[in-house]
């Protein structure tokens, strides 16, 4: 059912016009054979060449009918090719005509005809345009050529005599694109709407029953293997994140990255509140990605190991100005900036990881005030550090 | 029942919470969680606002405030529950869901906060402290959604109200900012330069400004008021 709700509509349209092209050329056939056959005497004594032509127009038209019908679909070089060969066909056309009559040879019918099928086989409206250019110029070149008996009014009426064919098949047949299209994407839109729906049904049983137990046993004592619990806290921070941002998209994606972490963290036995509400999809290059998500990384082995609490708050959000700000707030022991010497996690793994992507890292943190560090990546403004002056909002209260 | 009433002494009294969940488990643990804390006591531990309804009706304790689960089996958060309880209690959601729509949904209707399951046990003894104290409980995820939505509010709110509403103030945005990292009102409080009353006042103001934001919110509410008190 899934399966291709997609390309239905726009596939259907295809469909309905190359069968309309495919019934103009056989009626622009049936043309030909009566407009000939009724002619015949007014064609030079030796019927041999109109036979040829007859034949070798037939052949072609089989050809291409046999391509749209088995492609579904007009082909665009098929149609590009058909309208170059009628435009040429019409030269010979006009020879094989008696110069004393005034009746028009039985191509002219068919080119008339056929040339609806242009209109609906090309896209583009100037190729539309070269196309009857071309018929134009074949009928003109043909007739010159065979000195048919008509005044140069009547030559030039029956030469633009195309142009409202294809154009107008090209139009309604654009028109026809257009709606298919949008049907298309409408039913695209429904089906992932429909997707989503059950999605989001289907995430509120599993947190209704599931994750409530699981989150509540990862809490408190009733499990009293610290191991189990941790593992029990794992699964429960993954399936929350499945239920909230449903299941991991690309590798690669920070959002992606961090619920890993998350998740990761949570089996080691600290549970990260993380807040990505604020942040915005955005393009990052892949070791950006990795690079901020094994500096978070660290920051939270850091709480993990120093900071004498288990949890920690996880923000991830992007400014107004674009700028994405990752931040780690532990309200554990905290530690005295001047006198501590920083460890090699801090100074090395974290400004190393965001040095080398251009992120910047402010830490602030004092003896019983827990630790706050955040990392910010984009404009390089929005990236100065001054610890003890956090700004609310970069950009709109700046120098506050 | 009047033990709900306004003027209850800040440190005389035990918090009286009254819990609502579906979850036989979740209750367990909220029970647990909260028993913990010396000056919270859990009164009421029902599985569905119904239930509740029922038990103080047969002439159970009431409670100062509730803490809601916002599904209740089925697919729809109990959202209007929220406006009836906040007449008799303080409304506390405490849900798993944080779906920024359950989230807005809920504060407009009157919760004084919203608590996700996942929360530290501190926050949530903090969350039921603060929403006693007639405060508005906002946690790091609940900040960004209404940053996010009252930003979004100032264009469409327009034609509603006066253009002030809905928007807010650099002093508030900056407010919600640190709380969004994570910080407590306290320590917001410092890092603004201000005492945490003011931090209070300041998340007071983005609760009224996300309240008023709705005019059909500000209609219903005029017209409950016009409505006889449900018993």
């Amino acid at each position: 059912m899934s399966r291709l709700p997609s390309s239905d509509a726009i596939a259907e349209t295809e469909w309905v016009l190359a069968r309309a092209a495919v019934l103009f050329r056989c009626a622009g056939l049936l043309e030909m054979y009566i407009v000939a056959g009724a002619d015949t005497p007014n064609y030079r004594s030796d019927a041999w060449p109109t036979v040829l032509l007859i034949a070798s127009v037939t052949a072609e038209s089989t050809a291409l009918c046999a391509a749209c019908l088995r492609a579904r679909h007009i082909p665009r070089r098929w149609a590009a090719g058909d309208a170059v060969f009628v435009a040429l066909a019409l030269v010979p056309g006009a020879l094989l005509a008696t110069p004393s009559t005034h009746r028009l040879y039985f191509l002219y019918p068919f080119s008339i005809i056929a040339s609806v099928a242009f209109g609906v086989g090309l896209r583009r409206l100037r190729t539309i345009l070269a196309a009857t250019a071309l018929l134009a110029a074949g009928f003109l070149t043909g007739a010159i050529l065979a000195a048919l008996d008509q005044s140069p009014a009547q030559l030039v009426l029956n030469a633009i005599t195309y142009a409202p064919n294809t154009i107008v098949a090209w139009a309604v047949a654009r028109q026809l694109r257009h709606t298919g299209a949008e049907l298309q994407a409408s039913r695209r839109r429904e089906a992932a709407l429909a997707r989503e729906q059950e999605r989001a049904r289907h995430a509120r049983i599993l947190h209704d029953r599931a994750l409530q137990t699981l989150e509540t046993l990862a809490k408190g004592d009733w499990v009293p293997d610290p191991q189990v619990r941790a593992h029990v806290a794992a699964e429960a921070a993954w399936l929350r994140s499945l239920i909230e941002h449903g299941p991991p998209t690309a590798d690669g994606d920070l959002l992606t990255g961090l619920r890993q972490l998350v998740a990761d963290k949570a089996r080691d036995g600290l549970r990260v509140e993380f807040n990505s509400n604020g942040l915005r999809p955005a393009e990052l290059p892949a070791d950006t990605v990795t690079a901020l998500v094994d500096a978070v990384r660290e920051l939270l082995t850091n709480v993990s190991k120093h900071a004498d609490t288990d949890t920690a708050v996880l923000r991830a959000a992007t400014g107004p100005d674009g700028t994405l700000r990752l931040s780690v707030l532990d309200h554990g022991r905290g530690f005295d900036l001047t006198t501590t010497c920083l460890g090699t996690g801090l100074t090395e793994s974290v400004r190393g990881r965001a040095t080398d992507i251009g992120a910047a890292v402010r830490l602030d943190s004092a003896p019983g005030a827990g630790t706050y560090v955040e990392i910010t990546t984009g404009p390089p403004e929005a990236a100065d550090r001054a610890p003890e002056h956090p700004r609310g909002n970069t950009g709109r209260i700046s120098g506050s | 029942m009047d033990a709900a009433h306004p003027h209850r002494e800040p440190e005389a009294e035990m918090i009286k919470v009254a819990i609502v969940d579906d979850h036989p488990l979740a209750r367990r643990g909220l029970q647990a969680i909260l028993g913990e804390a010396d000056d919270i006591e859990v009164v009421l531990a029902e599985s569905s606002p119904a239930d509740l309804a029922a038990a103080w009706e047969g002439g159970a304790a009431a409670a100062d405030v509730v803490l809601l689960d916002l599904y209740h089996g089925s697919d729809e958060p109990c959202l209007p529950v929220i406006a009836d309880l906040k007449t008799v209690a303080k409304v506390l959601v405490v849900s798993a869901s944080a779906r920024p729509q359950d989230v807005i949904g809920a504060i407009r209707k009157g919760a004084c906060g919203y608590v996700t399951k996942l929360a530290d046990p501190l926050m949530l003894v903090a969350a039921v402290r603060t929403v006693a104290g007639g405060g508005f409980a906002l946690s790091s995820q609940l900040a960004d959604i209404l940053q996010s939505e009252l930003a979004t509010a100032t264009g469409t709110g327009a034609s509603v109200g006066t253009p002030a509403q809905g928007v807010l103030s650099p002093r508030e945005e900056q407010a919600l900012d640190l709380i969004a990292r994570g910080f407590t009102h306290a320590q917001a409080a410092t890092r603004m330069g201000v005492s945490k009353a003011t931090v209070d006042t300041y998340v007071e103001r983005i609760r009224a400004k996300l309240q008023v934001g709705n005019k059909a919110e500000l209609t219903r509410a005029a017209l409950a008021r016009l409505r006889p008190e449900p018993k």
